[in-house]
């Protein structure tokens, strides 16, 4: 049987491909968690006048509140009001004088699918039934109603702030879906998630999925990890690309190879931004498409930055060849960050991705355990777009860093090193290759610097010793 | 004093026009359906209908259609209050939910001429 969609792409990937129809499904969440929001955004997205949503209310709030609520959305169309969907109230429907209160509600849903083969039929907030009913009677009731219905083709959603206890209750036992929805509050910013605990008859995408709402309605980004795969990087392959700045090109032996992962550590101010602007740069020259994922610098702000260092990127800013995405700290989401990654692989071939830094993306993830699967596929469906990614992260500025990519070593082909060195009672800056998988490289220390045309290098350190720790001394000084 | 039957399915809509129909000097009676309004109205026939479209059992359209068709009650005049209003047929005045006061009861006037007495 043909699935109905939800009219929100995203939920049905996530749902497993929309609504089965004559299906029950429950949305259960707290309040404020945007069970009314999502369910008459399903509504209005799939009701036609042939067949129709039918958005019935129990005790949740007057009709009036609720459309002066849902106009705000782009979704609402007042001119679908009674010819595509209809608010109707149930709650004088009631017969308390009845062991069966709830069998005229039962008979007017079940009426309405029958003479107007409604595509989706909403009791909100279903959670009100429980008011009306004893146990006995509330399951007899939605047991009816669910069978009947189920031979119109209608779906039934049922929302409700259900609680703990009352997910016994006949309507899970009935649901062929269950999708909870749920407000976390967590700095820097809160999140709102859904998950499907079932479904019936598909394969929906496991685990949390944030959601955000907005004049648009109901946005979800499903879990990077339930749609990419978290293969383990393969071996590094094709041809050498260049990184941008020739002498560590050269210590490379080339550069990097395409779809080569490369993490680049360092201290705070001691070059990496400007070394990932050269690589975005290079790219841009190269005729390829690039994408900079900022945490820090705006996109103004990395445009100056580029600028005072004689790189210019308006052009190819302007000519969407350069795409720059800051994500402010409120906007911190892996979900969402992964969403933007996706819609710009799609959205044409990527040659370079930048992330800067990577600091922002663990912190992005508030789930600690959930970051490792999470890299694993967002360097996955990089690779799998052809495309290179180089991550900055932020090491200690005095001393050695044991971990600086956060355990996450084996997702880089490469991993260059960027340190601030004393010598003789200066502080200089000093570069090394730590490492290229499949790969002859240079294992010198080189000084570097960064002047008005950017990242310098300069010559390699001959005799240093102590380049993990911080003071740089020269070997003679060991007393040799 | 002139009547008038409020059919609307939420209570506060019908509570919000008695009140105000009420004040204004008109008798008021309420059904909560389209079923409802023509059990109600075979007690004998009020000088107004005022109506909501979307309701359970029988919605608004088909009670204005069915009060139309028959001889006893074809000549009430009806207003249907709605979200939508051009989804209303056949009622003699529309008026979108929900309007001021002194809109409502105007437009209750114009239909009611004479006012409530």
């Amino acid at each position: 049987m043909k699935r109905l969609a939800t009219g929100i792409p995203e939920f049905d990937v996530v749902l497993g491909a929309g609504m089965e129809p004559g299906s029950l499904l429950v949305i259960a969440g707290a309040p404020g968690t945007g069970k009314t929001i999502l369910t008459q955004q399903i509504c209005f997205a799939s009701a036609t006048p042939e067949n129709k949503a039918i958005y019935y209310t129990t005790l949740v709030e007057p009709h009036l509140k609720l459309l002066s609520h849902v106009e705000q959305f782009q979704f609402f169309d007042r001119e679908a009001l009674e010819k595509a969907v209809e608010f109707i109230h149930l709650g004088d429907l009631v017969d308390h004088s009845s062991d069966d209160p709830l069998g005229p509600i039962v008979s007017e849903v079940v009426r309405k699918c029958v003479e107007t083969h409604p595509s989706v039929v909403v009791i909100d907030s279903a959670r009100a039934l429980h008011d009306f009913a004893n146990e006995r009677q509330l399951r007899r009731a939605l047991y009816d109603m669910t069978s009947r219905i189920a031979h119109t083709g209608a779906v039934l959603i049922l929302p409700g702030e259900f609680t703990l206890e009352e997910r016994n209750g006949p309507e899970f036992a009935l649901a062929d879906g269950i999708i909870d929805l749920a407000y976390d509050p967590h700095e820097p910013v809160d999140r709102r998630w859904l998950r499907v605990v079932k479904m019936r008859g598909a394969r929906p995408l496991e685990g949390k999925h944030s959601f955000q709402i907005t004049p648009t309605g109901v946005e979800i980004v499903p879990r990077l990890e339930t749609i990419a795969p978290q293969d383990a990087p393969g071996l590094s392959h094709g041809e050498k690309m260049p990184i941008g700045v020739s002498q560590l090109d050269e210590m490379m032996g080339g550069g990097v190879r395409r779809t080569d992962a490369t993490a680049l550590m360092g201290p705070s101010g001691c070059g990496k931004t400007v070394l990932s602007l050269h690589y975005t740069e290079r790219g841009l020259k190269d005729g390829e498409r690039c994408l900079y994922i900022s945490f820090q610098e705006t996109e103004d702000q990395l445009l100056a930055k580029a600028a005072s260092f004689g790189i210019e990127m308006e052009e190819a800013l302007s000519s969407g060849r350069l795409i720059i995405h800051h994500v402010p700290q409120g906007r911190l989401d892996l979900d969402a960050i992964g969403a933007v990654l996706r819609k710009e692989l799609t959205a044409g071939a990527v040659g370079r991705v930048v992330f800067d830094s990577l600091a922002e993306l663990v912190m992005a993830a508030r789930e600690g355990h959930r970051f490792p699967a999470y890299a694993r596929s967002l360097m996955s469906i990089i690779r799998d777009a052809g495309a290179s990614v180089l991550i900055t992260s932020e090491t200690t500025t005095l001393g050695p860093e044991l971990e600086a990519t956060g355990g996450l070593s084996f997702l880089f082909q490469n991993v260059l090193l960027l340190r601030y060195i004393e010598i003789e009672s200066e502080v200089r800056r000093a570069l090394a290759v730590i490492k290229m998988r499949d790969s002859s490289h240079a294992k010198g220390l080189v000084q570097f610097e960064i002047d008005d045309t950017g990242f310098r290098v300069m010559e390699k350190l001959e005799g240093i010793t102590g380049i993990l720790g911080w003071s740089a001394l020269r070997s003679s000084e060991f007393g040799s | 004093m002139k009547r008038v039957l409020i059919v609307d399915d939420e209570p506060d809509v019908r509570f919000m026009l008695r009140l105000i129909l009420e004040q204004g000097g008109y008798e008021v009676d309420e059904a909560i359906n389209g079923s409802s309004a023509l059990e109600m109205l075979r007690g004998g026939s009020p000088d107004l209908v005022i109506t909501d479209l979307m309701m359970p059992v029988m919605d608004g359209n088909e009670l204005i259609e069915r009060l139309r068709s028959d001889p006893a009650t074809g000549s009430i005049p009806i207003m249907s209050l709605t979200s939508n209003p051009d989804a209303s047929v056949g009622a003699n005045v529309v008026v979108t939910k929900f309007p001021e006061v002194s809109e409502f009861l105007a437009a209750v006037l114009s239909i009611l001429d004479g006012g409530p007495d």
